[in-house]
């Protein structure tokens, strides 16, 4: 079953997708300026920047306090349909695990995104297809339930996520946008990727690459 | 593009600092923070309102903050709505003891912020409530107008409101009229023209020389018609006759009529338009208690007109009479 995730996991995990988020913001902005205004990256960097801020101010001290802390502070600084969105990822897997939970194997694990994919998909109204950042998140966590079914490690579960995640960002090059702000640009959306969907790619990756 | 804008991440701070400094005895903003209020807040004896969306559609919203109106704007970048943060922080500048009323437009961002700043505002104590304006007949049937986006009826909304707050009235009383003026409120807008993102320089949508379309979004969403560019006075009549059809408007209802301009649309053409308005609605025997001309809520530089009609009865006329003093208003 290979070994379980701790608390210094989950605090290398957030600096590593800081890290990665701040390193590819001008290339998130970049494909959300052909069908968005080309802030995404800009947009999810400065709510990555805040959540570290506050990390570092309030030293959470379990799992579920630090993920909470991490997506509240987005919430709060981030607005759009973004904000919101991306602050509940991480709110929901905080909120899904007790704050004296100490470690997670990859059955919570599991639990824990989907619970996040179901909260998503409810604010945001998004289904497979609408291209947005579900389109990645969907087939991810849908790749780490079926790890959890069959008893992977967590690492290779964590691989199969970012090739999941990464077909499902491909994926919206063919979709329609309808639904966010991206929505306003209709069919001119067609033939560029979603700059949503490359932001829980990154994410996705950058959790992998810390527990390599 | 053709913007005079200096760096475009300055653009909202910068748009929030030439707005306070040309109306700093009426005017302030709150500490960094892309909120616009009133400068004697919090204003006691009153319940607080807050409004606000995506900037970008100026005069909306900041414009309508003053007396008589809106206490505070929350306002986030060009075309989205601002953070839970922004607003949560709106909410406690204003808050003096009655509670806040939250008005703004339903779009998907913005209903998500404002919700989640309420609850915010709620765990702190402060009694908070929202009305959402929905009164774009395009975007949805009659039937299902929980789906409608929010569009220029949002000044009157704001002066209905805003007068009814400064009578002292409570959170209960004061949500139900500005949900009847939004009730009483239908919209409809015509495009002739993209606009382009400050950003990017990038058009938001292509609309053919010589076509016009009906019911476009304030952010370029699609319509529901587009056709042959018309005169303005038959683009008037279609305009109008989906919106009286729709609430419905009556013989013998009054209503004010509100024209407003997209952005490149000349004075010139809105008069043109109003005197067509007054036309129609004569012969339809429905009379106009007041007519609003300029530009209200703009989408950049489009060009186009939208034309907002609100029901009144007694007591939304008797707040609409009153006075108020904001910059994109003022009633004496």
């Amino acid at each position: 079953m290979g070994k379980n995730l701790v608390f210094e996991d989950f605090k290398k995990i957030i600096i590593g997708i800081n890290k990665t988020i701040q390193e590819n913001k001008i290339l998130l902005c970049k494909l959300d300026s052909v069908i968005g205004d080309g802030d995404h990256g800009m947009t999810i960097a400065k709510g990555f920047d805040s959540a570290m801020e506050k990390i570092e101010k309030t030293q959470p001290g379990n799992i579920s306090d630090l993920l909470k802390t991490t997506g509240n502070a987005i919430i709060m600084t981030i607005g759009g349909v973004a904000g919101p969105i991306f602050g509940t990822l991480f709110t929901e897997l905080g909120k899904t695990i007790s704050s004296d939970a100490e470690s997670v194997d990859i059955k919570v694990l599991s639990l824990m995104f989907s619970a996040s994919l179901t909260k998503i998909m409810k604010l945001g109204g998004a289904k497979p297809g609408d291209k947005t950042m579900v389109d990645a998140f969907y087939p991810a966590v849908k790749s780490l339930e079926d790890s959890a079914a069959i008893g992977i490690s967590i690492k290779e579960a964590l691989n199969r996520m970012v090739e999941a995640a990464r077909a499902g960002a491909d994926s919206t090059k063919d979709m329609i946008s309808s639904k966010g702000k991206s929505s306003y640009s209709g069919e001119r959306s067609l033939g560029y990727e979603d700059a949503g969907a490359n932001t829980v790619y990154f994410i996705i990756k950058a959790i992998y690459e810390e527990l390599e | 593009m053709r913007k005079l804008i200096n760096i475009p991440k300055d653009i909202v701070n910068e748009v929030m600092d030439g707005l306070v400094a040309a109306n700093k005895n009426l005017l302030q903003r709150i500490g960094d923070f892309t909120i616009i209020a009133r400068k004697d807040i919090p204003v006691k004896n009153k319940v607080a309102i807050v409004t606000g969306g995506g900037s970008g559609h100026e005069p909306l919203f900041s414009e309508y903050v003053g007396k008589g109106m809106a206490d505070a704007s929350a306002n986030g970048q060009i075309f989205a709505s601002p953070s839970s943060g922004i607003i949560l922080e709106a909410i406690k500048a204003v808050e003096a003891g009655e509670g806040t009323l939250l008005i703004y437009n339903n779009y998907a961002g913005d209903v998500l912020n404002f919700e989640m700043a309420m609850e915010m505002a709620q765990d702190e104590g402060i009694k908070v409530e929202q009305v959402i304006v929905n009164d774009d007949v395009a975007s949805g049937p009659k039937d299902k107008r929980d789906n409608r986006r929010g569009t220029t009826a949002t000044p009157i909304v704001l002066k209905i409101a805003g007068a009814a707050s400064s009578t002292g009235m409570n959170i209960d009383l004061l949500k139900a009229v500005a949900q009847k003026a939004i009730d009483n409120s239908r919209s409809l807008g015509v495009s002739l023209s993209s606009c382009t993102l400050p950003e990017t320089g990038m058009a938001t949508f292509t609309l053919e020389e010589g076509k016009m379309e009906f019911g476009m979004g304030l952010h370029g969403e699609a319509g529901i018609k587009k056709v042959d560019v018309m005169s303005a006075d038959d683009t008037t009549k279609t305009i109008l006759d989906m919106l009286v059809d729709d609430l419905p408007f009556n013989k013998g209802d009054e209503v004010i009529a509100l024209i407003n301009g997209y952005g490149s649309t000349t004075k010139m053409e809105m008069y043109i338009i109003s005197r067509k308005i007054h036309l129609y609605l004569a012969e339809k025997g429905i009379f106009i208690y007041s007519t609003e001309v300029g530009e209200f809520c703009t989408s950049q530089e489009m060009a186009g007109v939208s034309i907002t009609l609100v029901k009144l009865d007694a007591e939304l006329k008797k707040y609409y009479d009153m006075p108020c003093e904001a910059p994109g208003f003022k009633k004496f």
